[in-house]
C-alpha cells in the first residue's frame, strides 16, 4: 500500500446534545478546507441517524456505512462524490435499525480503515449523546471539537459528554500502564476515596499516581477539546464559548480551545431545507467568515484558539 | 519573579504570557465576577462546581493579579533610564558631541533637534515641566524655582539626551551663575 505523502489529521465533532448543529459545522468546515486545496473524506459516523448527505444535496446516496459493516466492502471503495472537489463522502448507515450491534471487532476494523485513507484531513461527523461507540470513534481524532449553543441544557449536556470522553480515555491509559480497572474501582466506590466531583478523581489520580505522573502528564496533557459555539444571538452570547474554556480548565481540570462562534442566521436552516451546501450558496451571511475564522484556528497548532478580547470582557 | 511563577499567574488568568498589564486587569476583573456569580455555565456544572472550589478560585486569580500588579510596578521602576534613546552609536553624533567644548541652552536644543526629540516627549520621559524646559534652552528664567531645582532639571535632560550629565550640569551652571551675577548687577 502506498503511504500518503502527508501525514493525514483527523477531526471528530461531536458534542452531547443534538440540534446544535454538528453537522452543519462539520460540513461547512469540511467545505471550507476544500475550497482551500485540501484534499479530504467527510465521515458519517452517527451511527444512528446519519443525515449528512442532505448538507450536500444528495439524497440516496450509492453507498454508505451499511455497505462496509453488512457486506465488508473496504472503507475506501464506499466514498461517494460530494458534489464539491477534493471532498469525498462516506455517508451512514441508512437503512441500519439495529446501531446497538456493531461489535467490537467491526469497531477496530473501521478504525484501521479510517486511519489508513488517503486524504490531508479526514473529518467524522458523530450523534448526539455519549455512547460508547461514539467516544470511541470521537478519541480517535487528532483534533476533537464539540458544537454547542448557548443553553443551559445544551452546555449541561456538553460537559457530560467532555467528562465521558475524558474518562474513557483515562481508562484506556490506565489499562495501558497495567491498572486496567483503576479508574473504574475509583469510581465505583469514590465515597471510599473522598472523591466527590470529576475534577477530584483528576485530582487524586495526578497526587496518588507519583510513578506514573510522567507518564500521565504525556499523555493526558495532550487531551484537549475544541469548543465551538453555534447559534449566537447576540455579543454576550460569544463570551458563553470563553466561560465554558475557563470552567473546563479550572472546574473539570482539563484543556480546552475556544476555536470561535458561528452567528444565528435564519439563512442557514433555509438552506439546508433546500439541501444546498451553506458554504458555496451564501457567500455574503457572516457565517461563512465565521467559518473560515474557526477552520484557521482549529488547524493550528498553536492552541491559542478565539479569544474574546474584542469585546473587552464585558460582564459574565 | 521567575519566568515560570510569571507564567503560572498568566495561565491562572488564562492569558499569553505577553499580556499587557491592562488585559491582566480586565481578565482579572472579569474571571472574578465570573465565579463569585450564578452564571449558566456554572449552573449547568451542578455538582463539579462546589461553592468551596470556586471559592479557591477567587482566591488564586487575586493572588495571581496581586503578584503580577506588584511585578508591573517593579517593572516600571527599573525600566525607566532604559527609556531615555541610546544614541552613541551614530558616529556623526559623536563627533559633533565631541566638538563641544561647554554646554549651553542652545548647544543642548541643538543636540536634541538633532536626535529629533520633541520637548512634550522629553518632559513627558523625564517628569519635568515643558516650560522648565524651554527655560534652559533659551537660558532666560522667568518660571524657574531655585538654583538646586535647575541643576536637578539640567541632569534630567541631559540623561535623557544620553550626555555626560555631570559635564553637561557642570558646564551649564557655571554660565548660569554668571548670567544671574551679571543680570544682578544690572538691576544695581
Amino acid at each position: 500500500m502506498q503511504q500518503a505523502a502527508k501525514p493525514c489529521e483527523i477531526w471528530a465533532v461531536a458534542g452531547g446534545k443534538g440540534g446544535t448543529g454538528k453537522s452543519f459545522i462539520i460540513s461547512s468546515i469540511a467545505t471550507q478546507l476544500a475550497l482551500r486545496g485540501h484534499r479530504l473524506i467527510l465521515i458519517d459516523a452517527d451511527y444512528g441517524g446519519a443525515n449528512l448527505h442532505s448538507f450536500f444535496g444528495i439524497s440516496r446516496p450509492k453507498y454508505s456505512l451499511s455497505d462496509f459493516f453488512e457486506d465488508k466492502i473496504p472503507l475506501s471503495q464506499i466514498i461517494v462524490h460530494s458534489g464539491i472537489s477534493n471532498m469525498g463522502l462516506i455517508t451512514g448507515a441508512l437503512g441500519s435499525l439495529d446501531s446497538e450491534s456493531i461489535t467490537y471487532t467491526q469497531k477496530q476494523k473501521l478504525f484501521r480503515q479510517i486511519r489508513g485513507l488517503e486524504a490531508d484531513f479526514i473529518l467524522i461527523d458523530l450523534g448526539a449523546g455519549s455512547h460508547i461507540n461514539t467516544l470511541d470513534t470521537f478519541l480517535l481524532a487528532d483534533k476533537m471539537i464539540v458544537v454547542t449553543v448557548p443553553e443551559i441544557t445544551a452546555i449541561e449536556n456538553l460537559y457530560q459528554f467532555i467528562k465521558s470522553v475524558y474518562f474513557r480515555k483515562l481508562k484506556f491509559f490506565m489499562g495501558s500502564i497495567g491498572l486496567k480497572d483503576t479508574v473504574q474501582e475509583l469510581w465505583k466506590n469514590r465515597a471510599n476515596y473522598g472523591i466527590r466531583s470529576f475534577a477530584n478523581l483528576v485530582d487524586y489520580l495526578k497526587k496518588n499516581l507519583p510513578d506514573m505522573h510522567i507518564a500521565y502528564e504525556q499523555e493526558m496533557s495532550k487531551f484537549a477539546v475544541y469548543i465551538i459555539l453555534n447559534q449566537v444571538r447576540k455579543s454576550t452570547d460569544i463570551l458563553v464559548g470563553e466561560n465554558l474554556k475557563s470552567v473546563c480548565l479550572k472546574l473539570l481540570g482539563l484543556t480546552a480551545v475556544y476555536a470561535g462562534y458561528a452567528d444565528y442566521d435564519e439563512e442557514v436552516q433555509r438552506t439546508i431545507n433546500r439541501k444546498e451546501p451553506f458554504m458555496i450558496h451564501c457567500r455574503f451571511s457572516s457565517v461563512v467568515k465565521e467559518i473560515e475564522d474557526i477552520t484557521e484556528n482549529i488547524r493550528s497548532e498553536k492552541r491559542s484558539g478565539f479569544s474574546a478580547q474584542i469585546y473587552e470582557y464585558g460582564s459574565p | 519573579m521567575s519566568t515560570e511563577v510569571r507564567k503560572k499567574y498568566f495561565d491562572l488568568l488564562e492569558l499569553p504570557p505577553d499580556a499587557s498589564f491592562a488585559e491582566v486587569r480586565k481578565k482579572y476583573l472579569y474571571l472574578s465576577a465570573f465565579y463569585t456569580g450564578d452564571t449558566m455555565e456554572l449552573a449547568a456544572l451542578n455538582g463539579d462546581a462546589p461553592y468551596h472550589r470556586r471559592q479557591a478560585i477567587l482566591a488564586e486569580l487575586q493572588e495571581a493579579y496581586n503578584k503580577l500588579k506588584d511585578m508591573q510596578v517593579e517593572e516600571e521602576q527599573t525600566q525607566q533610564p532604559l527609556k531615555s534613546p541610546d544614541m552613541s552609536a551614530h558616529d556623526a553624533m559623536k563627533e559633533y558631541l565631541n566638538g563641544i567644548t561647554a554646554f549651553s541652552g542652545p548647544i543642548l536644543k541643538e543636540i536634541r533637534e538633532r536626535r529629533g526629540i520633541d520637548l512634550s516627549s522629553m518632559s513627558l520621559a523625564t517628569k519635568v515641566q515643558k516650560r522648565y524646559l524651554e527655560e534652559i534652552e533659551a537660558e532666560q528664567f522667568t518660571w524657574m524655582p531655585a538654583e538646586v531645582y535647575l541643576r536637578g532639571y539640567v541632569i534630567e535632560y541631559a540623561r535623557h539626551l544620553s550626555l555626560d550629565h555631570q559635564k553637561v550640569a557642570e558646564d551649564y551652571m557655571k554660565r548660569y551663575r554668571r548670567f544671574r551675577s551679571s543680570s544682578e548687577e544690572k538691576k544695581k
